[in-house]
């Protein structure tokens, strides 16, 4: 199970289906290796997410076999071979519902939070 | 293991990994690492780079099929720890899988692939059927040539119309003179049939030269018997009623239309006989039926009138329907009994599946915990479910050919269409899949889907616990048994008043004892013994001659074997007329016929000698005949008449009035059909008033009739040398064969509830051995608190006793409902006597009983100690 882990805090399991909502979310934007994938996760949540490339691999090959995403080898930036994903009409649709549900999902909690405070 | 591997997955991972670990080391070497250390910390950070590997690759291989070989090794191994549940199971299935593909390969070949013709379905046979519901005959199923010939010019719903004339000839293989069933055919016959010779050739539209007409063609079966399927014989010459006929051909085995074996040719326009039709295409019955009705009675008009009933129809019946009309019933009989076997197969494997799966769900309920999906954990019961069915269709197929061997011995020759092959085939096979998965799908899936509903979640804690678990799937359980009981039950009603029935049926009192009875039946020849003087001086003649033989007692001459075997016909009292049908079963015999077959007088006195060489039209009528007809009166010097004698093409006087001059007690005769005593008017008239060639002569025997035989054959061909035979024996085998088809059903339906008993005793046995292992940790506390053993077997024994009595209720609530049904008449399905449905019932209840008692007493046998040992 990948962990995000705020530095020095308490760990917290993963939510379920978070990360595939992730990598979907980032390879949305265009064809992209699986480095490239990790990078973006640190990056853009500042560090939150500490992804285990034990955890990414499996995933993206997953969102592949579900005909989500799809793969090509492609020359990278460095002038190498590189496997570069990208989003499949299929996977576009699953990313909307999966983000509809996410901020239903959020929203409720949110809500619960707020209404029991 | 992994059997399914994308060729290329490998590298391909590996690549790509290798290239995050290289674009990650080369981050560092940025970030000022020396190389060396960054290497170390990309691959630190990474983590196990052969374990993501691994896991990549188990996702990349075929997942499905992967995981299912895995499931079908799980299940294999499931099926090993537990050989017992899993040989119960099979066997069970297999059981009803197999009965329900033989009985329906047995109507799909009987019905569907039985007859190899052209067109068969649009093939009909013709018949004029009477109309009017009052008097004269009810119809005929031959045709003059003038109709055939206006059939064939003038029908528009007809494509084609063949003639055969059945009739039996002598036929001289070289050896012996046989009498052989034969047709006399229109030349298109085999045309019309479409079916080729298999040796040599048939004749065709083409050979109505004279000397073709002296061909004829064999069936295979004769081939065989007579000729050991030797090919010389082509184009021999044999005599066939004394006429030289040169073999042309022999047909293929299943060929066997009106199941005759040797066929001649007949000119166009000399024949009719019996017609069969082939209607166009998208014609239907009704239409061919009212096309062939105008012209009929157009050709009515031209000729004698008195071949015609006064009101008449031309009936149009496919030939199907005409081919295995008798036997459906036995075919619906045995298909519903496979049915019921089946369910009650299924019924028991589902509760003892359940029973498992309730075992089980502690088992369900961890992997659920570790992570499998509902899909994989239904996926996995699926796969144990089709191994099972697999193995259960194979086995199944097995039996099937068994139960195919046993019923080809079985079957009653008249009954199954001589076409019919009778071998597993394509479809069967088929069937015996599609029952297999159903089965398997209905009692292995339907008890998981069951415990899937009611939650997973809660399983882990409370499965061991058993007692209050089971409540669960009590009332599922309870509802199996019952069921089983109640499908057992109506199988065993079924099996017991068809029991019941052929025990009347062949412990009959016919007032003779049919074992002493020999009979002969002569073949006369119509060349020889055209008139009517003639067959009289040889019926004479050989009664005569048969009473001298030593053992003999009694001689007689009839048409017809009694007591089973009746001509009846409509009756005519002078001055009594009626509107309803007055039914005369009658006998035309020598005057020995009522010594032969004790019957004895009443009133008046037998006909004599002396009246049957007179010819005179004197009568002799049985008790219920004089009852009928002259109640008040005596009937002595009363007359009547015959009214199917009047019939213009039998050799006898018309309009002939039969004076009574005694009254003796009838034939008692019962039907296979109908099993009360015939009450039926019934008159005897001496033969030698009548020239059929119908001729059976029988003698009463004072020691073994089959030692006699022979000598009473010797004067048949002392009178008449060279004569062939068309039968002889013992009434009593006569008998015996007309009760092949009764025991045929009762051998059927007997073993289908004999499976069906077992089955349920196994059903009923299982399900509460599991009960009692369910609840062996209750028991035991009960017993370590004081409670008597006697009281645990009771409330034990009251589960089961309580379910087959509700077994036996609904049974019984179904079987009454299945003889008010309308087809129930087919399958003879009287409610029974009391008595007997009572006997039955409580035999199943005592092996229910027993059933329940074996785990019931193992539950008095806890040891509390042990039991609680769990706890």
């Amino acid at each position: 199970m990948p962990t995000f882990a705020p530095k020095g805090e308490q760990k917290y399991d993963f939510l379920k289906g978070t990360l595939d909502l992730l990598i979907l979310k980032i390879v949305n934007h265009g064809p992209v290796h699986g480095y490239a994938v990790s990078q973006r996760l640190q990056q853009i949540s500042k560090d939150f997410f500490l992804i285990p490339q034990g955890s990414l691999y499996p995933a993206l090959h997953r969102l592949e076999n579900r005909g989500w995403i799809e793969a090509e080898w492609k020359l990278s930036e460095t002038g190498r071979e590189a496997k570069f994903y990208s989003l499949t009409r299929k996977g576009q649709k699953q990313l909307e519902a999966e983000i509809a549900h996410w901020e239903r999902f959020s929203g409720a909690v949110a809500l619960i939070l707020r209404t029991t405070e | 293991m992994h059997f399914f591997r994308k060729r290329n997955a490998d590298p391909d991972i590996e690549s790509e990994l290798r290239f995050h670990v290289d674009q990650q080391i080369a981050a560092h070497v940025a970030a000022g690492l020396p190389p060396e250390e960054a290497r170390r910390r990309a691959l630190l950070e990474f983590g196990g780079l052969q374990q993501t590997k691994e896991s990549v690759r188990d996702i990349v291989v075929f997942p499905f099929l992967d995981s299912l070989l895995r499931d079908v090794r799980f299940a294999l191994r499931k099926a090993r720890k537990d050989l017992y549940f899993f040989f119960v199971t099979l066997f069970t299935l297999a059981l009803g899988i197999g009965a329900a593909t033989t009985c329906f390969t047995l109507y799909y070949d009987s019905f569907f692939a039985a007859f190899p013709y052209k067109n068969f379905d649009r093939m009909v046979e013709l018949r004029i059927e009477s109309i009017s519901n009052v008097g004269g005959w009810k119809g005929r199923n031959f045709f003059s040539p003038v109709e055939l010939d206006a059939f064939r010019e003038q029908s528009a719903a007809l494509d084609d119309i063949a003639a055969s004339e059945s009739h039996s000839v002598l036929f001289d293989n070289g050896k012996i003179a046989r009498v052989i069933q034969a047709a006399t055919v229109t030349p298109n016959f085999f045309a019309f049939y479409g079916v080729p010779a298999q040796v040599g050739r048939v004749f065709d539209s083409r050979d109505t030269t004279s000397n073709a007409s002296d061909a004829f063609v064999i069936s295979h079966r004769l081939w065989q018997t007579e000729f050991g399927g030797s090919r010389e014989i082509l184009g021999t010459s044999f005599a066939i009623d004394g006429t030289q006929r040169t073999l042309l051909g022999i047909m293929p085995p299943r060929f066997s239309p009106n199941g005759a074996d040797i066929w001649i040719p007949a000119h166009l326009g000399s024949t009719g006989g019996s017609l069969t039709g082939r209607l166009k295409p998208r014609v239907t019955l009704q239409v061919a039926s009212a096309d062939l009705d105008v012209i009929a009675h157009r050709v009515q008009k031209l000729g004698p009138s008195d071949t015609y009933p006064d009101k008449f129809a031309v009936r149009v019946e496919s030939s199907r329907d005409a081919a295995v009309g008798n036997y459906k019933k036995i075919l619906y009989a045995l298909l519903g009994a496979s049915f019921l076997l089946l369910l009650t197969a299924c019924c028991n494997v589902a509760s003892l599946f359940l029973a498992r799966t309730t075992v089980r769900e502690s088992e369900i309920a961890t992997r659920a915990a570790l992570g499998a999906t509902k899909a994989h954990l239904l996926r996995q019961l699926f796969v144990e479910t089709l191994l099972l069915a697999s193995a259960a269709c194979f086995v199944g197929c097995a039996l099937t050919c068994v139960g195919l061997r046993l019923i080809s011995v079985l079957i009653p020759g008249a009954a199954a269409p001589g076409e019919a092959p009778l071998r597993v085939s394509l479809p069967a096979l088929l069937a015996a899949i599609l029952l297999s998965l159903f089965s398997a799908l209905v009692v292995g899936l339907s008890p998981a889907l069951y415990s899937f509903d009611s939650g997973l979640r809660s399983r882990l804690s409370s499965s061991r616990k058993g007692a209050h678990d089971s409540s669960r799937f009590a009332t599922l359980r309870s509802g199996l048994v019952v069921a089983e009981v109640a499908l057992c039950f109506l199988l065993l009603i079924g099996s017991t008043v068809l029991f019941a029935s052929f025990r009347s049926l062949t412990k009959t009192d016919f007032g003779f004892d049919p074992k002493t009875i020999l009979y002969v039946r002569p073949y006369l020849p119509r060349a020889q013994y055209e008139s009517r003087e003639k067959q009289n001086a040889f019926t004479q003649d050989l009664l005569q001659r048969i009473s001298l033989v030593p053992g003999v007692s009694s001689v007689a001459e009839s048409m017809l074997i009694p007591p089973l075997n009746w001509d009846w016909s409509d009756t005519i009292i002078p001055g009594r007329p009626h509107t309803e049908r007055w039914t005369t079963k009658y006998v035309i015999c020598s005057d020995g016929f009522f010594q032969t077959f004790d019957l004895h007088p009443i009133l008046g006195r037998a006909f004599s000698a002396a009246d049957v060489q007179a010819e005179r039209r004197v009568a002799v009528v049985n008790d219920i005949f004089a009852k009928v007809h002259f109640p008040a009166q005596n009937p002595i010097g009363q007359s009547f008449k015959l009214q199917v004698l009047d019939r213009s093409f039998l050799d006898v006087p018309h309009d002939v009035y039969f004076e009574i001059v005694g009254v003796v007690t009838g034939i008692k005769s019962r039907d296979e059909r109908d099993l009360s005593w015939e009450s039926a008017p019934q008159a005897f008239i001496p033969y030698s008033i009548q020239g059929f060639s119908h001729r059976i002569f029988f003698a009463r025997t004072t020691r073994d009739p089959h030692q006699v035989l022979p000598d009473v054959q010797r004067e048949v061909r002392r009178i008449a040398p060279g004569l062939g035979e068309w039968s002889s024996g013992t009434v009593d085998e006569v008998l015996s064969d007309r009760y092949r088809q009764p025991r045929f059903e009762l051998f059927t339906l007997s073993a289908f509830s004999i499976v069906a008993l077992a089955l349920a005793a196994i059903g009923i046995f299982s399900v509460m051995a599991y009960t009692v292992s369910l609840r062996t940790q209750e028991i035991g506390v009960r017993i370590a608190l004081g409670a008597p053993r006697s009281g645990i077997l009771r409330t034990t024994l009251w589960w089961g006793t309580t379910r087959v009595l509700g077994g036996l209720v609904l049974g019984g609530l179904l079987a009454l409902a299945v003889s008010k049904l309308p087809q129930s008449r087919l399958i003879e399905f009287p409610p029974g006597d009391p008595s007997t449905l009572l006997g039955v019932a409580t035999f199943l209840f005592s092996v229910g009983l027993a059933a329940s008692y074996l785990p019931a007493r193992r539950a008095t046998r806890v040891d509390p100690v042990v039991a609680l040992r769990y706890e």
